[in-house]
């Protein structure tokens, strides 16, 4: 019972870092129609940012944080002013483009902070809780938390604010919001910067609990897009509800028998999602 | 009838060159050749954290055999050169590496050795390219010119084990895990055979995905047999830290065991002394008062400690003094052969077995690999005392090997490792 329980908090918080990475990654490609391979290096640069300013410079974890957020969104908002602009008729273009700033990104991390993967995050409360036996770092319990807190904010601004609206009406047709006034490429800045910043807030939770590297960004990319595939790409809802269901789904496999046969479990879910229902658990039928 | 006139200039620049013939040192006079040998590492990248202060051991090792007058082989002096390529340990940019080092003579390669000598191993033997592994395991019936000079990785974890029957009689239980590559793989059989020689029990054993993020499934896999030992095998260096730290999270009391503890400053910062207490591995401290009794195949290893830390402050690894070993035993070599030729020099080596860094040793491997390339000497045990590493006693791994051979082959052929097994 204890190890099911322990297995269950890693799933909810497997769930709550892949929820933060992959809700930037639909929402960009909701309102954009970019699959932006550089995510996961956003991340990585978040992990990054968290661990210069909070630690090296000695301002603090939250300081790390906030800094990571702020060095992300920056550097989506570049993206998007600088190259994606250029090539919103160009979906191929752009796309090469997103792998070729997840090469710079890489190698900019490695070029300014080395590629030994020594660099180390403290968490901000450390020790344990004990829930039902079993020691849960405090830390864990922030990431489950701080993921809850900001995919509610997310869903508020989403749903109640003039920005969320106007972002939204251009996830559904362009040319129909660009007709009610709503700016194309104001709404894409923003989107392009929340989204980054979502991811560089993912990295800065994780950034105590894994191992920081120049490549740390890889398997998290290849994981999301395996949950955004599943939920439906372009569905905000739907990769949280793939977020939750493959991270818990992998957890238990990679508990209960090995990580390897997880990743081709995970990989064979995605076939059966994609099988039984080829939009993704929440995506919508599109017309050709 | 021609006059020759000595300008001003022309008499000051003879009088510089003719002074400075006269002041240069002369063993920099004799040693005027040169010889260049290869470090072709992960320079990037994670295993950069081994490959690294390995080409710095190396450049540190070469500075100081040519500040005391280079090599002497065949009746002449050669400087010691080192040239490095970044393998990055990806197959196409190692086997890049062992063509450049072609390219420039490069006499002697080193390696990290696993999935790296697999992508070189047929350059390796159709240019007759004398190299050395830090895993045993590497060598196989067509490795001609691989040797294992040094490390026998994984062979010294049999003598762990030894040890920790030793000093701990009672303890029945204990829980594995690797990463799952040729190195988890190997690394892991050896161990295996070990628990199986000295009477514990694997409650649990398994691989972990080499592109795992967060080990706490992991871990409380392993915690949920009730182990009353963890062996956490070769894991790289940085994962072999979150290893220790869910181990600590998720209140294990007991042992752990891993081939070096790079990072065991690392480690007792986010456990404590007393969680990291009594851990073993086997990569000694070369500050250790212990060292010099121990390292008897290298000259003056606090020496050496000293001029790599005022060359490359807080660098430090293992690989730092594993490389130079390598060295050491290659010189002695070609010292001896007289030659830097691969054929000639191997079989000169085999004739008259080198020194080992950690004393006497022999060459061996047929019985479990088909080839006798591997120089396997005595190696330490170290234990974690007060923060860091302790040297507690010096094991033959030889003849720990040829007591518990059934053992390994059995494990390792479960893995698929045997010579007969390779495909």
């Amino acid at each position: 019972m204890q190890f099911l329980i322990e297995t269950l908090i890693n799933s909810a918080m497997a769930s709550a870092a892949a929820a933060l990475v992959v809700v930037g990654l639909a929402l960009i490609f909701g309102v954009m129609r970019i699959e932006n391979f550089a995510h996961g290096e956003l991340y990585m640069v978040g992990a990054y940012a968290t661990w210069f300013f909070g630690t090296s410079l000695g301002l603090g974890y939250w300081a790390g944080v906030l800094g990571a957020i702020a060095v992300t969104a920056v550097i989506g908002a570049g993206m998007e002013l600088f190259l994606f602009r250029r090539l919103r008729h160009n979906a191929m273009g752009a796309l090469i483009i997103t792998i070729g700033v997840l090469l710079v990104l890489q190698t900019g991390a490695g070029w300014l902070f080395g590629v030994n993967s020594n660099l180390l995050v403290d968490a901000p409360v450390s020790g344990a809780v004990v829930i039902a036996g079993v020691n849960v770092p405090w830390h864990r319990l922030v990431v489950i938390l701080a993921a809850i807190v900001v995919l509610a904010a997310l869903t508020v601004v989403l749903k109640t604010t003039r920005f969320g609206w106007a972002l939204r009406a251009v996830a559904q047709d362009k040319d129909a919001a660009s007709l009610q006034g709503i700016s194309i490429g104001h709404i894409s800045l923003m989107a392009m910067a929340l989204s980054a910043a979502l991811a560089g807030a993912a990295g800065a939770l994780m950034a105590p609990i894994v191992r920081i590297s120049p490549y740390m960004g890889q398997p998290v990319i290849i994981t999301a897009f395996i949950i955004i595939i599943l939920g439906g790409i372009g569905s905000i809802e739907g990769a949280v509800l793939a977020a939750i269901l493959y991270s818990t789904f992998f957890t238990f496999v990679s508990t209960y028998f090995d990580s390897t046969i997880a990743s081709i479990a995970g990989l064979c879910l995605m076939l059966v999602v994609l099988i039984v229902k080829p939009s993704g658990l929440m995506g919508k039928a599109q017309k050709v | 009838m021609s006059t020759t006139t000595i300008t001003r200039r022309t008499a000051l620049a003879a009088a510089g060159g003719a002074l400075s013939a006269l002041a240069m040192p002369t063993m920099l006079r004799a040693a005027e050749k040169t010889v260049r040998v290869g470090a072709l590492m992960p320079l990037t990248g994670d295993l950069s954290l081994w490959g690294l202060p390995a080409r710095n051991g190396a450049e540190v090792w070469a500075a100081r055999v040519n500040e005391a007058g280079g090599i002497t082989v065949g009746g002449e002096s050669y400087k010691v050169e080192v040239v490095a390529f970044d393998g990055a340990y990806i197959a196409e940019k190692t086997l890049q590496g062992a063509r450049s080092f072609l390219d420039q003579d490069v006499k002697f390669t080193m390696i990290i050795g696993g999935d790296d000598w697999a992508a070189m191993q047929d350059f390796s033997n159709r240019n007759k390219m004398l190299t050395a592994t830090m895993y045993v395991s590497d060598l196989n019936p067509d490795s001609t010119y691989l040797i294992a000079p040094v490390e026998v990785h994984p062979f010294y974890f049999g003598l762990g084990v030894e040890y920790l029957r030793k000093v701990e009689p009672d303890l029945k239980t204990v829980a594995l895990c690797a990463q799952d590559d040729v190195t988890g793989r190997s690394s892991l059989a050896f161990w295996r055979a070990g628990f199986d020689a000295h009477g514990f029990e694997i409650v649990s054993d398994a691989y972990f995905d080499n592109a795992t993020v967060d080990f706490a499934p992991v871990v409380s896999a392993m915690l949920s047999a009730s182990p009353e030992v963890v062996c956490i095998d070769t894991t790289y260096p940085p994962v072999a830290l979150l290893l220790v730290e869910q181990l600590f999270i998720q209140g294990f009391k007991g042992r752990i065991l891993h081939a070096g503890f790079e990072l065991l400053p690392d480690m007792v910062a986010r456990t404590s002394k007393e969680f990291m207490e009594g851990s073993i591995a086997f990569f000694p401290r070369f500050d250790d008062p212990g060292i010099a009794q121990a390292a008897v195949g290298m000259s003056d290893p606090a020496g050496f400690y000293a001029a790599f830390n005022a060359a490359y402050p807080n660098q430090w690894n293992n690989t730092s003094w594993e490389f130079p070993a390598a060295l050491e035993v290659w010189k002695q070599g070609v010292e001896t052969a007289g030659t830097f030729e691969a054929d000639e020099l191997l079989a000169s080596m085999k004739a008259n077995t080198p020194s080992h860094i950690f004393g006497a040793a022999r060459w061996w491997g047929k019985d479990l690999f088909g080839i006798d390339n591997a120089l396997v000497g005595n190696w330490p045990i170290v234990e974690v005392r007060d923060g860091q590493v302790t040297i507690v006693e010096v094991g033959d791994q030889a003849a720990w090997f040829d007591t518990h051979k059934d053992k390994v082959e059995a494990r390792f052929r479960e893995e698929e490792l045997m010579p007969d097994q390779q495909r």
